[in-house]
């Protein structure tokens, strides 16, 4: 879990024109994400432009930042809401990714981590925004549910109720898929 | 049939965040219930099921490429004060005048709408015609005509300040920058005519823009610590998709 104090004391130190501050705050973002950008996308590519662009627009409005708020929730929001933005893009000018294998250390074990997981990766890419939304907020970021509703600005409630729903329709892709573990 | 309130319990136990007498609850309704314990059977295994995606490595020149690109906003007394008001109506219909004296940069008449797409979150001061700016003394000029594009760029010197008034036209949009000698002047505000500039702003000693149509706007600038002389050159670049389309230099001396 993030340190929400260290946090604070990065955002003060980058708002005094701190690089170095600044060059900590994306170590200990840029993992998760990009990972969240990659769960939403799946593909490398426009995960590392979201990422880019997630980090771009959270610094250059770093001075509306509200530090009541967590910084974390802020700067997943951007995430989500760019991926968003960015599916769609892609559903706009009708391209679709397919078949674009996950980033991984090399080609072998990438070809075995797709084996097994390509299904998964598929029915998540199947499910619609909203649920994916919460699916990877919950899986890859792993966040409570009071902070995936401060993220999405849904009340705790929903995020459950949404949750749900999102298990059941990957449930019923996996199922559809023949997957079984 | 399940309640919506069992069903929750039930996620929250593959979640692990139940509450120790919500555990209890779990525990009571998975020994009363198949249906109870089907469904954390199918939950857990969707959670598994995701559990198998291994966890990504960014890009190693991720990192790199963001520091790169991030320029962090100076710090500035003026902008709480421009963005506690620049959504305001009194901003655009009246409040520029009395706002002009909290930033000592002249006094303004009411200003045209703002674009509420455009990106000024660095900028400070506040907004008016720039006819409403009184005329100073013309200190120099640069005129451009490349392409589609055309205008000039007249530096004034009113009192106690320098204005950069622009007159930019262009069918494509066209970025444009204005390097400020260091220390010797500071930008300070600007006016706006129209409301189709799709991003002005300032960063590191750099005032950045981009626009396309026909555009009209005022920024001023203040002294700063060191004598404003024909050392402290400002320079202005005019480019599209990176190349540069024109460029050009103004001396804030008396001619």
């Amino acid at each position: 879990m993030v340190d929400k104090d260290r946090d604070q004391e990065l955002i003060a130190d980058c708002l005094k024109g701190d690089r170095q501050a600044l060059s900590s705050l994306v170590r200990r973002y840029e993992r998760p994400i990009y990972n969240v950008s990659y769960r939403m996308l799946r593909s490398p590519d426009e995960a590392e432009d979201v990422a880019q662009t997630t980090f771009l627009k959270a610094f250059e409005n770093l001075h509306r930042y509200n530090a009541e708020h967590k910084f974390f929730s802020w700067i997943y929001r951007i995430a989500v809401n760019e991926s968003l933005n960015q599916i769609r893009r892609r559903k706009h000018t009708e391209q679709w990714v397919d078949d674009q294998p996950a980033p991984g250390p090399g080609p072998q074990s990438q070809l075995e981590a797709h084996e097994v997981s390509d299904d998964v990766q598929q029915a998540l890419e199947a499910i619609s925004d909203d649920h994916r939304s919460v699916i990877v907020l919950r899986h890859f970021a792993e966040h409570s549910y009071r902070e995936i509703g401060e993220i999405l600005q849904l009340p705790e409630k929903t995020v459950k109720s949404r949750l749900f729903s999102a298990r059941k329709a990957m449930k019923a892709k996996l199922d559809s898929k023949g997957f079984e573990r | 049939m399940m309640t919506q309130e069992q069903r929750e319990l039930i996620q929250a136990a593959v979640d692990d965040e139940l509450s120790a007498s919500e555990r209890a609850d779990f525990h009571a309704l998975c020994e009363s219930s198949a249906e109870a314990r089907s469904l954390y059977e199918q939950l857990q295994a969707v959670t598994h099921a995701l559990d198998s995606l291994p966890p990504l490595e960014p890009p190693a020149n991720l990192h790199a490429a963001i520091m790169a690109k991030v320029s962090l906003p100076k710090p500035s007394p003026l902008k709480a004060w421009f963005e506690r008001f620049s959504g305001s109506p009194l901003v655009r219909y009246g409040f520029a005048a009395s706002a002009a004296v909290l930033v000592t940069v002249g006094v303004y008449q009411a200003g045209s709408e703002l674009d509420s797409t455009a990106d000024f979150s660095s900028m400070v001061g506040t907004l008016g015609k720039p006819g409403s700016v009184a005329d100073g003394a013309l200190l120099d000029f640069h005129r451009y005509s490349v392409a589609d594009a055309s205008g000039q760029v007249r530096l004034l010197q009113q009192s106690g300040h320098l204005a950069l008034e622009f007159e930019m036209r262009s069918s494509e949009p066209v970025a444009f920058s204005v390097n400020l000698p260091e220390e010797a002047l500071q930008f300070e505000a600007f006016a706006q005519q129209d409301d189709a500039l799709a991003m002005l702003r300032f960063e590191d000693g750099r005032l950045l823009g981009e626009a396309q149509g026909e555009q009209r706007f005022v920024v001023l600038l203040k002294t700063g610590a060191s004598e404003v002389t024909t050392e402290s050159p400002i320079e202005l670049n005019f480019m599209r998709q990176g190349e540069v389309l024109d460029f050009g230099v103004l001396t804030p001396t008396q001619p």
